[in-house]
């Protein structure tokens, strides 16, 4: 890929990579919280399940997108990812803000151990186990797949994004593998802030280019957008601590 | 994933409805739309963050 080329690829491959790293994250609590209760054979066969599963929507509806016209998809795409960005970024702000907890991911490992403890029938257990595993990888493999669509598609970034997101897969796996603990040290709600300002970014650009809007500096404009959704969640956690702060003195 | 805040989907749903009326019936300045859209989502973004934290701190 030449230097102009990387220009353009790099932030969906960077977008694509830091949010796919957090539901990556996710789904490989669960699925350890599996392995660990029940052993690796149901952990890794739920798991290989939803990743055939995955695979299996990929290729059947992956061709589809290159039928929708441009604009529409452009349009489609980016209200989405308004929608999942703002949500995103809603919920980071407040736990910046320490109005709500931040993610324990180490808290979801003891509480799936606790809900895999109880019953009884070692087979059965095993099934439920199994569905846990590929329920997880499933559920936070859609949001990957969809991250990777809405990052990638309508500008022929689909496979530095899906390249990205490949990169947080391996990231996890890697790290997993060699810790085998809940990965409590990822720092998840900086990530989901970052994320959540990329995708809203992203979601107002090309929902404006879906609407005809041609934003001025083309690109360029996706740092300012990023900028300003920045300022504005940085500065709505710092006034919403506020109130605490005042409370306790 | 969507259904988390309903109320902060169905506003940025809106705003995009009025920023497609403002975009392709009224024609109005490409500019001013973008403008309406940006201003738009991060009212909808402080509307939403500040609402939950007084229903949480109430």
């Amino acid at each position: 890929m030449d230097v102009v080329s990387w220009s353009v690829a790099a932030p969906a491959i960077g977008s694509a990579f830091a949010a796919s790293l957090v539901e990556v994250v996710e789904a490989f609590t669960i699925v350890l919280a599996v392995a660990t209760m029940r052993g690796w054979k149901p952990a890794l066969l739920g798991a290989a399940a939803g990743l055939a599963v995955l695979g299996l929507l990929i290729l059947l509806l992956g061709p589809l997108l290159d039928r929708v016209p441009l604009h529409l998809l452009q349009l489609v795409i980016g209200v989405l990812l308004l929608l999942f960005g703002m949500g995103w970024l809603r919920k980071a702000i407040l736990r910046a803000a320490g109005i709500i907890a931040l993610h324990d991911e180490a808290a979801i490992f003891r509480s799936r151990q606790a809900q895999l403890k109880t019953g009884s029938g070692e087979a059965a257990l095993g099934w439920v186990a199994g569905l846990a595993a590929f329920k997880a990888v499933l559920l936070e493999g859609l949001e990957v797949v969809f991250i990777v669509i809405a990052v990638g598609a309508g500008r022929g970034l689909l496979w530095p994004a899906a390249m990205g997101a490949l990169a947080a897969c391996a990231c996890v796996g890697v790290i997993g593998i060699l810790v085998r603990k809940p990965l409590a040290n990822v720092p998840e709600n900086t990530l989901k802030f970052g994320v959540g300002v990329m995708l809203s970014s992203f979601g107002v650009f090309w929902t404006g280019e879906g609407l005809g809007i041609d934003w001025p500096g083309q690109d360029l404009a996706l740092l300012l957008f990023a900028a300003l959704f920045l300022s504005v969640g940085l500065a709505a956690a710092s006034l919403l601590r506020q109130p605490r702060r005042e409370a306790l003195h | 994933m969507f259904l988390a805040d309903a109320r902060l989907s169905l506003a940025t749903l809106a705003l995009v409805g009025i920023v497609a009326v403002l975009s392709l019936a009224v024609h109005a300045a490409p500019l001013f739309a973008g403008a309406i859209l940006l201003v738009g989502c991060f009212a909808i973004l402080i509307e939403a963050t500040v609402r939950e934290a007084r229903r949480r701190r109430r």
